[in-house]
């Protein structure tokens, strides 16, 4: 496990919202009906069914899906095995529950035609700056191409391939400044945008985050 | 067997110990022995395979960042541990009272050495940037870095052990001009009055395919877990096996459908996967891979014999036992072996095996 050590962020994090993820379940309610089963499986994707299932139970759900053996949250009764049950609360008109973050770490300003990462698959089309971010696929970024990083609220498009532990953003003449935060996803990009570029269903993505990425409710 | 257990690793520490000495002497050669365990040991566990692969004789550990390392060090007090990835939020000063050796590629890094570390000498490796454009000191900047680091060799306050870069793999040709950068770049740092001892470049495939990139010392990762790093060789051709076998007993079986049931999907970190792609193995025999789910997977039923609930399942594991290995999974699911056994989740007990 990975140890906190400084008093600045983590190298790479994800921060859960209580007020999105409440107003997103209450959606699903109001949508599903009071009887509506709420899945927590697999520890709710990873993030934490103790504290989705607290807030399910405030916003009047009444019902899960767990694990087998599993205790339910305080006020929820476990729905037999096998019962339909709704997810997606990661998003919704409360916005994004989870947003997935890392820093950066350098900035390089390189010539036109520059390759970038393993196979040198990329080359700078002009005069930049490279951008190094703190996460990789080990991370949970998913290893695909196409995909985009934001950083101080702008989208930028990730240079060549991802790799384990980082991925290189191109931000051109953006004044940026090492040590900024830059989102995986959350706001922007979103969820639903590296579903798309990766070809992996939202959950996949949310139960992916590794083990360094250190989750905290807000 | 806990069969209580719905999905399992199984981590083969005689696998590990024999591919760290295969890295030894078909990787290393004469060359110091760099064992990767950054990401918690690509997902087998960070503090197991550590303490392994020093056990088995590496000399060092690629940790990658401070808090990996700081963590590490409390049941690896000696071992040499190299941090690379670096933020301006980092403790600088736990890193060098812990005596973690820093892969430095910019100035402010020193210059926050300087500030954060007194009383200390820290160990630093400078990176040159020899093409891959990821870390590293760009060429222009070099000089630069190098003088300063020098500057706090004297006062005390660092001593420069190593000089390195990372190979981009793009080609043999490409390779070897960065090597040649990367040569360059020494002689500026000797001009400038630094005398590092390692010099290291070569990762798994440059240290297999380019052996004058072996220089002072090879950095092994993903071979190490008895994965392949070419698109075009596999990891056992290169005489290494696979220390991850992901297993889960069968929880359901309807024979009326033909359909078998595991009680793990992609929740757990398998990579999803296109409908009726891919295959796993019940003893040896191919059961076809219908669909990876959230929470489970859906198989076909085998052309021989009769699979019953509680019999154990290999998702991925060693080939002679006929099992795929994680790069099937990773041709299925357009990605590289490293990425699907980095992905499993820690939510999986790891079973660690003495052979």
């Amino acid at each position: 496990m990975t140890e906190r050590t400084s008093s600045g962020p983590p190298l790479r994090s994800a921060e859960l919202s209580r007020d999105a993820l409440a107003t997103n379940l209450t959606a699903l309610r109001d949508k599903h009906g009071d009887e509506v089963v709420i899945d927590l499986r697999s520890n709710a994707l990873g993030c934490a069914s103790a504290e989705v299932g607290r807030i399910a139970n405030d916003v009047g759900i009444r019902h899960c899906l767990l694990d087998r053996a599993e205790v339910p949250p305080p006020g929820l009764e476990a729905a037999p095995q096998g019962s339909p049950a709704v997810s997606g609360w990661w998003s919704g008109p409360g916005g994004p529950v989870v947003t997935f973050s890392a820093t950066v770490i350098s900035l390089k300003d390189v010539p036109a035609g520059t390759p970038v990462s393993y196979g040198y698959e990329y080359r700078t089309a002009t005069e930049t700056t490279l951008a190094l971010v703190s996460a990789g696929f080990a991370d949970g970024v998913p290893r695909c191409p196409g995909a985009m990083i934001g950083i101080g609220g702008t989208c930028f498009p990730i240079a060549g391939r991802i790799a384990m532990d980082q991925c290189v953003v191109v931000i051109g003449d953006a004044p940026i400044d090492v040590g900024e935060r830059a989102t995986v996803w959350g706001e922007a990009p979103s969820l639903a945008q590296w579903s798309a570029w990766s070809g992996r269903p939202e959950a996949a993505l949310l139960a992916h985050l590794g083990s360094r990425v250190v989750k905290s409710w807000r | 067997m806990a069969l209580e257990d719905p999905f399992w690793l199984d981590i083969s520490l005689g696998n590990f110990r024999a591919n760290v000495a295969q890295a030894r002497s078909q990787l290393a050669g004469d060359a110091k022995l760099m064992v990767a365990v950054k990401s918690e040991a690509y997902g087998h566990g960070g503090a197991a395979i550590a303490k392994a692969a020093v056990a088995a004789g590496a000399d060092a550990l690629a940790v990658l960042d401070i808090p990996t390392g700081l963590g590490l060090r409390e049941s690896l007090p000696d071992a040499p541990m190299l941090a690379w990835l670096i933020s301006p939020d980092d403790n600088f000063l736990a890193a060098s009272s812990a005596k973690l050796t820093l892969g430095i590629s910019h100035s402010w890094q020193l210059e926050a050495i300087a500030r954060q570390c007194q009383g200390f000498t820290t160990k630093v490796h400078l990176k040159i940037d020899t093409g891959l454009h990821r870390n590293g000191c760009l060429p222009e900047l070099w000089p630069a870095l190098v003088a300063k680091a020098r500057e706090l060799e004297r006062a005390g306050l660092i001593v420069v052990e190593g000089i390195w870069s990372h190979l981009a793999d793009t080609s043999l040709e490409e390779d070897r001009r960065s090597l040649e950068r990367f040569h360059n770049a020494l002689e500026v740092a000797h001009a400038a009055g630094l005398s590092p001892t390692i010099r290291h470049v070569a990762a798994s495939a440059a240290a297999q395919d380019l052996p004058e990139s072996r220089l002072d010392m090879v950095r092994i990762g993903i071979i190490v877990f008895g994965v392949s790093p070419f698109d075009d060789r596999g990891a056992d051709e290169l005489g290494f096996a696979p220390v991850m076998a992901l297993r889960a007993p069968i929880t359901e079986v309807d024979k009326s459908s033909a359909t078998i049931t595991l009680g793990m999907g992609f929740a757990h970190g398998l990579m999803p996967l296109p409908p009726s792609t891919g295959w796993v193995s019940w003893n040896g025999v191919r059961l076809a891979l219908k669909s990876v789910e959230p929470h489970h997977c859906v198989l076909g039923w085998p052309e021989t014999g009769s699979p019953e609930v509680g019999d154990v399942v290999t998702l991925f594991g060693d080939p002679s036992q006929h099992s795929p290995r994680a790069e099937d999974w990773a041709a299925w699911s357009r990605t590289i072996g490293d990425e699907v056994i980095s992905a499993m989740s820690p939510s999986v007990p790891r079973r660690y095996l003495s052979d």
